[in-house]
């Protein structure tokens, strides 16, 4: 009996400095749907479970994101594809650990919405039109420049112009702006009111199965805390599974950390193919964003 | 000798800090990533001349700066002469301008693009508004303040109100009109860029806005230089035309 004891105190002694000893992390987030399995991997100690001491902090807007991971505010931070080439392009040493969401075709939370009235029926009607971006160089306007490439509308053909999303239905509705890249539930909002209507779902025609956002850390971080990648990944992928089966309790926890809850939502996913990257990369060559070839099987983290 | 002897000095006090900034980066002080050094941006400034890249960004920020600052010294002038000139328009319109005054101009850039979308108009307001205080300041305090004597001669001499206006305040206030165009000058380049880069509009701005979002630090200082050089270039100017247009003042004592 005592010995039982003994060898439970002693477990439980062994045990906690074990526990105390998680690799700590840092996760920086934005504020999206695309992230609710982060939230519930922290309610849930999902995160705890599979050994990892991660802090959530939000971050203003994404393309802070990266120099914080550089500097060693965060450890994990959430980027997109064009984002990480852009970085390794500049020398920064990120690479992608981990896939967080995915825009399927059949399933379109982004879209091009165009202005009632507007005679847009094609991408090649946006040949002089003034087209509103939540914000130049990122993944959802190059994909956008993309599909008008594949359409042969040249760049120098349109106007891009920066709107934020909450904005652009206003500017859409007073005739500044011809189409607006958006999402939900933006886009419900100007397609139900009659301010707007659906052009085209350009994401899902330029890539069917597209990586949305993904999680990067420094190669040397990554390096040195292979357990804390291996137990990120474990524990994105189990509250990826639970967000599946809760879907209303899932709900809940996206409103407690976003303020909101979203109507739609993306794909969760959490793993990064070679063919993800390489799909960028190639976009990226081919719009004149990236000066050379990027070798992108140094930016996916094995 | 004492002529070139200062400048020189200056030169050599830049070339200094060039040298210090090299050191600092090739040490590797702060991450080459986000501090490159000056041979670096000098390279990508460079590529960019020798590319032919520049010019339509530069030529752009240069035309909105231009036209903003012109249409804020012809309203500042006009304004400030308004003022300075009649009881009434200073009755009626200061108690406004110094509620506006405060305003910062980038705050009104939304404003802006619901009544000018997204455009050059839009721009030049912009800068035209955040632009204007320091002529019209400047142009105020020249009409009000002039030599009691002066004013007394004009008495005498039964100059009429136009003749006066011309033949004593607007000599009067014209140090003071230059001195506040050069101050508007700097705030319309600065203004140009951020209405740049809030607006989107191509530019030197937006060059810098997505130079920095793509982790292309070269570029950034290089949009950098150039807007300082920008800067000195227009200053030279504006102070070799004071000189010109206040020839009849003499040297300063």
């Amino acid at each position: 009996m005592n010995r039982i004891v003994i060898a439970a105190l002693v477990t439980a002694l062994a045990a906690a400095p074990a526990a105390a000893q998680n690799p700590k992390a840092n996760i920086g987030y934005i504020g999206a749907a695309d992230f609710t399995p982060l939230f519930v991997a922290k309610d849930k100690g999902l995160f705890d479970k599979h050994g990892l001491d991660a802090t959530l902090t939000r971050a203003q807007i994404a393309p802070n994101v990266g120099p914080a991971i550089i500097s060693g505010d965060l450890q994990i931070g959430m980027g997109t594809g064009p984002n990480l080439l852009h970085a390794a392009e500049g020398g920064l040493p990120l690479v992608a650990i981990a896939g967080a969401s995915r825009m399927k075709k059949e399933n379109p939370i982004a879209g091009l919405v165009g202005r009632t009235g507007a005679p847009i029926k094609a991408a090649t009607d946006l040949r002089g039109k003034t087209i509103a971006s939540p914000g130049l160089n990122t993944m959802l306007t190059e994909m956008l420049e993309k599909w008008l490439y594949d359409h042969k509308v040249a760049r120098n053909e349109y106007t891009l112009v920066e709107v934020v999303f909450p904005q652009q239905h206003d500017m859409l509705k007073s005739g500044r702006i011809d189409a607006t890249i958006t999402i939900e539930p933006f886009r419900t909002k100007m397609t139900s009111d009659g301010t707007g209507f659906n052009i085209a779902n350009y994401v899902g025609e330029v890539n069917p199965d597209l990586l949305a956002v993904l999680w990067m850390s420094r190669r040397d971080w990554a390096e040195k805390n292979p357990a804390a990648v291996r137990a990120f990944r474990a524990a994105y992928a189990e509250a990826i599974e639970w967000c599946r089966s809760n879907p209303d309790e899932a709900k809940k926890i996206q409103a407690k950390y976003l303020g909101f809850a979203s109507p739609v939502n993306p794909d969760y996913g959490v793993e990064v193919k070679l063919s993800d990257m390489e799909f960028f990369e190639k976009v990226g060559r081919e719009l004149g964003k990236l000066r050379g070839p990027v070798d992108v099987t140094k930016l996916v983290w094995k | 000798m004492k002529r070139w002897a200062q400048p020189a000095a200056a030169a050599l006090f830049a070339a200094a800090l060039l040298l210090l900034w090299q050191v600092l980066a090739e040490r590797q002080f702060i991450s080459p990533v986000f501090f490159p050094s000056p041979s670096r941006t000098l390279a990508e400034l460079y590529r960019e001349v020798a590319q032919g890249q520049i010019w339509a960004p530069l030529e752009a920020t240069a035309y909105r700066m231009f036209c903003g600052w012109a249409l804020a010294s012809l309203a500042g002038v006009l304004l400030g002469a308004a003022i300075g000139f009649s009881r009434a328009a200073r009755d009626y319109l200061e108690p406004l301008l110094d509620f506006m005054r405060p305003l910062p101009a980038s705050a009104m850039v939304p404003v802006a693009i619901l009544f000018f979308g997204f455009s050059n108009a839009m721009t030049i307001a912009v800068i035209a508004f955040g632009a204007v205080w320091p002529v019209l300041l400047g142009s105020l305090h020249g009409f009000v303040s002039i030599e009691p004597q002066l004013a007394d001669v004009a008495a005498v001499l039964k100059l009429p109100r136009a003749q006066a206006f011309a033949k004593i305040a607007v000599p009067n206030a014209l140090p003071d009109v230059l001195a506040g165009a050069r101050v508007g000058l700097a705030i319309s380049l600065i203004l140009a860029v951020v209405t740049e880069m809030q607006a989107s509009q191509t530019g030197l701005g937006q060059n810098i806005l997505l130079a920095q979002r793509s982790f292309r630090s070269p570029e950034l200082y290089a949009g950098v230089v150039t807007l300082g050089i920008m800067g000195f270039a227009i200053n030279h100017a504006i102070v070799l035309l004071e000189r010109r247009l206040l020839r009849w003042r003499g040297a300063p004592a």
